[in-house]
């Protein structure tokens, strides 16, 4: 049997008296690349916040590798949405991935830290741009050192939001590629409202709108059509919004 | 030159020195952290503090130090709290600040100190005790960041990010917070509270537009900020000796640094509309 990375058990989160997570239920174990879809404002940030102890539910069990999530999210790598990035701060690549290597106060970097830093770039293929600004990037390129960051805490899971938004195709595809290669060192969960891009590449899929609809596994077409009948999603199709799927029951 | 013999004109030189050092570290946290508006309601709080030393009879710029240090800290907590938005807040301790000067200054018996001093600043008056207060904040922000550089920076680049890597996040930010308040007290000398956004400012955002990491911006704000103090403090005592003119020390030095902001700017564009700055890497 897989050993469990993430449990949450009948999770409430109200932003004052509206509710954003609904009874959630999720596990997540080792080795898994699920994907969670939803709507916009389906609680899929939420969600993540919760697993990464920077929101406590009302009600319900948190645990992240067996801990209360405060303790246990610093073996979670967390990749945050690139797009929401001044892409104006004065840093460059190398020490962005650096900051995946802190935890020690009043203490510089070691050279083992560096070490890890220049091994997690290069995964990520983005080593040649080590001394660059963050404003020399592309979304895409940015979207790897950030991955990259989080490769450097020598993550148990990695949590990605919203990982290809602003991404055109072509990057998309060898972003997920990338993601593929990675899942042998790491269970990977991401959320996104894009069912298109995510349905091909991860082995799970679970549907969010303030309730978790976890299928435990994707099957290929007929089932992802009825499973998707499931939930409301925003279908991404040539830059516009549709909202095509019937709303679940 | 014959004005580097008075005492007065030395002091203002050593003052400049070391207020650019904490408007050169500390304006880079502001601009790269876009906390411009929360650095201003900084400044005027400070104007309740100089009150209350009038009103208590003890030095005044000590009084602020308390009393603005623990408005931010305050502003910041509250933040954290209640649901209220910073700007928020910010607004309501701006005033309140201001107002309680006015009070405490009403309120304290005989002729109403000097005001103008404390709004437009008066490098000029700067005493020896000035410049010990001057240097002891000094001392505590270069410790400070020195020893925490990477937590603020990556708390200042991604806050989420840090706060999961086990940084304690909330309490780096009071802490920022409570090194404006002591910057801001280090400045009102030499351009007054309500000048002080400038040098919190206008410095690191030119120095950003020649430098890529925040320690460079450190660095060049720190002399960019002693040349407008200085050329500021020169510009204004030359004007006042042949013109007689009493421009104030501190109105020179923010106008000669906005003017340097703004032309610096513009060439920079023009530069970068031509091509002739490029990008590597951006498509």
């Amino acid at each position: 049997m897989n050993t469990e990375v993430v449990r949450l058990e009948d999770v409430w989160v109200y932003y004052d008296n509206n509710p954003a997570l609904e009874g959630v239920n999720l596990s997540i174990e080792d080795g898994d690349f699920l994907g969670i879809i939803g709507p916009n404002g389906g609680g899929k940030s939420t969600l993540l916040k919760v697993i990464l102890g920077l929101i406590r539910p009302v009600r319900g069990k948190v645990s992240v590798f067996g801990l209360p999530p405060e303790k246990g999210r610093t073996r979670i790598g967390y990749v945050p949405q690139s797009a929401l990035f001044d892409r104006n701060f004065p840093i460059s690549v190398f020490e962005v991935v650096l900051m995946g290597r802190l935890g020690r106060l009043f203490h510089g970097f070691s050279k083992e830290d560096k070490a890890e830093a220049e091994v997690a770039l290069n995964k990520v293929e983005m080593s040649d741009f080590k001394d660059r600004g963050i404003d020399e990037l592309s979304g895409g390129e940015l979207q790897r050192v950030l991955v990259a960051r989080a490769l450097a805490t020598r993550p148990g899971l990695l949590l990605l939001d919203e990982p290809t938004s602003n991404v055109d195709l072509p990057t998309q595809r060898s972003f997920y590629e990338l993601l593929g290669e990675l899942k042998k060192e790491a269970a990977i969960v991401l959320v996104s409202h894009d069912i298109s891009a995510v349905s091909v590449y991860v082995d799970k899929i679970a549907c969010l709108n303030r309730q978790l609809f976890y299928h435990g596994s994707k099957e290929i077409s007929p089932e992802i059509i009825d499973m998707t009948y499931g939930c409301p999603v925003d279908l991404i199709a040539h830059g516009a919004s549709h909202r095509v799927l019937k709303e679940h029951r | 030159m014959a004005i580097f013999q008075y005492a007065f004109m030395r002091h203002a030189m050593e003052a400049g020195l070391l207020v650019s050092i904490a408007c050169g570290i500390i304006g880079s946290y502001v601009v790269v952290k876009k906390m411009a508006f929360m650095a201003g309601g900084v400044a005027h709080i400070s104007f309740g503090g100089i009150g209350l030393g009038y009103f208590l009879g003890f030095n005044p710029l000590l009084t602020a130090m308390a009393f603005t240090t623990a408005s931010a800290i305050g502003i910041g907590f509250s933040t954290k709290k209640s649901r209220l938005s910073e700007d928020t807040l910010v607004g309501v301790f701006w005033a309140s600040g201001m107002a309680l000067g006015a009070l405490f200054i009403a309120l304290t018996p005989g002729y109403p100190p000097d005001l103008f001093s404390y709004l437009f600043g008066d490098i000029l008056a700067v005493s020896p005790t000035d410049l010990i207060l001057m240097l002891v904040i000094d001392v505590v922000i270069v410790l400070a960041v020195s020893l925490l550089y990477k937590e603020l920076l990556a708390v200042a680049f991604d806050e989420e990010f840090a706060q999961v890597r086990g940084v304690p996040a909330g309490a780096l930010y009071l802490l920022l917070l409570a090194l404006i308040a002591f910057t801001v007290i280090a400045l009102i000398r030499a351009v007054g509270i309500i000048l002080v956004i400038a040098l919190l400012t206008i410095p690191a955002a030119m120095a950003r537009q020649y430098v890529r990491s925040l320690k460079g911006m450190m660095v060049l704000s720190t002399v960019f900020g002693a040349l407008f103090i200085f050329a500021g403090l020169f510009l204004s005592y030359v004007i006042n000796l042949n013109y007689g003119v009493r421009l104030s020390s501190g109105a020179t030095i923010v106008l000669l640094g906005a003017l340097s902001f703004f032309i610096t700017g513009a060439i920079k564009n023009s530069r970068r509309r031509s091509g002739a700055i490029s990008r590597p890497g951006t498509p």
